[in-house]
């Protein structure tokens, strides 16, 4: 399968915050979920993705093209729908539609209308008067109009209500329907992703801690629920957080088969869902 | 590179309109008012190279700048383009305010005088000057870097002139001025006015290449 994106040891030095050799790559017709918690470092890699913040150091192939070296080329396949839209405020929908639409050469204006009917979005409305939820649908409307090869959502369901967030994320799981557009979508609303992406990666503190389907991560990750007595310390070590309580405690693993053979009947090995795994990760006590 | 310049003439045509207009019937009085073509043309050059860059801080205002760099353009096509604009709005309005003062009853100086080649030129290298030294900063920094550029340029010329005034460091700013004057006279009548103004000309092209070089490499650097 080929790939959407290929990211290798990628670096940027903010000072109180590092990217530190982010490495994962996204096949093409998949969708692939950024997690982590707020400052892990999504909307950096993102940003770096459409070089819109310099790097110190790795690599980015995008459809195999570099995102330096083939920067028009990359960004014509490329539609962004940033976390806060960053357009002319004051200006109509369709004025703002006539300044972006001549940069891209497979511009579909049916495509475009017909999205702005379905989101009930008045081409003559003026942007500050829509709501965030109308404002990112807008953003979507104009990334899917010019048949992009890949769209990248910054954070696009923050702030959403659950209607608007279903709404946005069954919009783009039709939008892969061809399997040949990708989706590389930024949250730490893990639930969204739950729903529709096929590969997650989980950043924290700028590293990826891990990058795989999303099928593997539910199946392989486990939470382990049981007393006090069985937190040995060789117990402790085979966790990846642990968080303790009065009668007994809660353990995080990345090897569920290994935890029901380990504990058996005496302790509950539910299968952790990506927000377990993002709680235990950052808050949990950590052991490698 | 023609799409950028259409954006931003799109983006900012009720500014430019609205402003323009207040430009042009202010400069009109103005015109009417000034005694010396000289004074006139600095002012209008002045004026007429703000509104361009104002456009551009508006960028910064809406925080547009993210879109501009996320679309299918290298920043070297932004920066460009944007130099294309500024030069183009920035004469495209002396001309009409020339005109305007010139049509303009109670002028206290000849038409002629508005319009001759050493006006022009002078003109032009003002703007040169002008539109060089701001352009890449308020690229990179937005409104921040015109006020910052305009506060050194003001305390500069206050501690230029308390130097003057209280003969620090022996400077006399009007010694300096006719020595410099005295040296263009002597190149002019050495080199005579077509090579003279034609070298002028290359100085400001040679001036407006480096800034923008200048831009590029400050406008790369930019994260958003």
């Amino acid at each position: 399968m080929n790939n959407a994106i290929e990211i290798t040891n990628l670096k940027k030095d903010y000072g109180d915050f590092s990217l530190d050799g982010v490495s994962f790559s996204m096949p093409q017709g998949t969708i692939m979920g950024l997690i982590g918690p707020n400052g892990a470092g999504k909307t950096t890699i993102i940003k770096i993705l459409l070089n819109l913040v310099r790097r110190d150091g790795g690599e980015i192939r995008v459809f195999g093209l570099d995102n330096l070296k083939d920067e028009t080329a990359v960004k014509s396949r490329i539609g962004f729908v940033h976390d806060t839209p960053c357009f002319y405020e004051r200006l109509a929908l369709k004025t703002i539609k006539a300044t972006v639409a001549p940069f891209y050469r497979d511009w579909d204006e049916d495509t475009f209308r017909r999205l702005l009917r379905e989101f009930d979005l008045p081409p003559n409305k003026i942007l500050a008067r829509l709501s965030r939820g109308m404002k990112m649908k807008f953003s979507l409307a104009l990334a899917l109009s010019h048949r992009a090869d890949l769209i990248l959502l910054d954070e696009p369901t923050s702030g959403l209500d659950p209607v608007f967030r279903r709404e946005l994320l069954g919009r783009l799981s039709a939008v892969i329907q061809d399997e040949k557009r990708s989706v590389l979508f930024s949250t730490h609303i893990t639930s969204d992703l739950e729903r529709t992406a096929d590969f997650i990666t989980f950043l924290h503190e700028g590293r990826v801690v891990f990058s795989a389907a999303k099928d593997e991560i539910l199946e392989r990750w486990a939470v382990v629920k049981g007393g006090l007595e069985l937190l040995t310390e060789d117990n402790r070590r085979f966790f990846r957080g642990v968080r303790e309580r009065a009668f007994g405690f809660e353990g995080l693993t990345a090897d569920a088969a290994e935890a029901r053979r380990r504990f058996g009947p005496a302790a509950v090995v539910d299968k952790a869902s990506l927000e377990d795994i993002m709680y235990y990760i950052t808050r949990g006590d950590h052991h490698a | 590179m023609l799409s950028l310049i259409r954006k931003d003439l799109i983006l900012s045509k009720r500014f430019l309109l609205i402003f323009g207009l207040l430009y042009l019937g202010y400069m009109g009085y103005l015109g009417s008012r000034v005694g010396h073509p000289r004074e006139i043309i600095v002012i209008t050059t002045l004026m007429c190279g703000l509104l361009p860059l104002i456009q551009y801080t508006r960028e910064d205002k809406f925080k547009a700048g993210v879109l501009n760099c996320s679309l299918p353009v290298t920043r070297r096509e932004i920066v460009l383009s944007r130099y294309i604009l500024s030069w183009v709005l920035t004469l495209v309005l002396y001309v009409l305010v020339m005109g305007v003062i010139a049509l303009l009853p109670g002028r206290k100086f000849a038409t002629s005088a508005m319009f001759s080649l050493n006006t022009v030129l002078f003109a032009l290298a003002f703007m040169t000057l002008y539109l060089g030294l701001l352009l890449p900063l308020i690229l990179r920094f937005g409104l921040a870097g015109m006020f910052a550029f305009l506060i050194v340029l003001q305390v500069f010329g206050v501690a230029t002139l308390l130097l003057d005034r209280y003969k620090v460091a022996h400077l006399r700013l009007s010694s300096l001025a006719v020595v410099v004057k005295k040296g263009l006279l002597d190149l002019h009548a050495s080199l005579g006015t077509p090579v003279y103004d034609s070298l002028l000309v290359v100085l400001m092209v040679l001036l407006t290449l480096a800034s923008f070089w200048f831009a590029m490499f400050l406008y790369k650097r930019k994260d958003f």
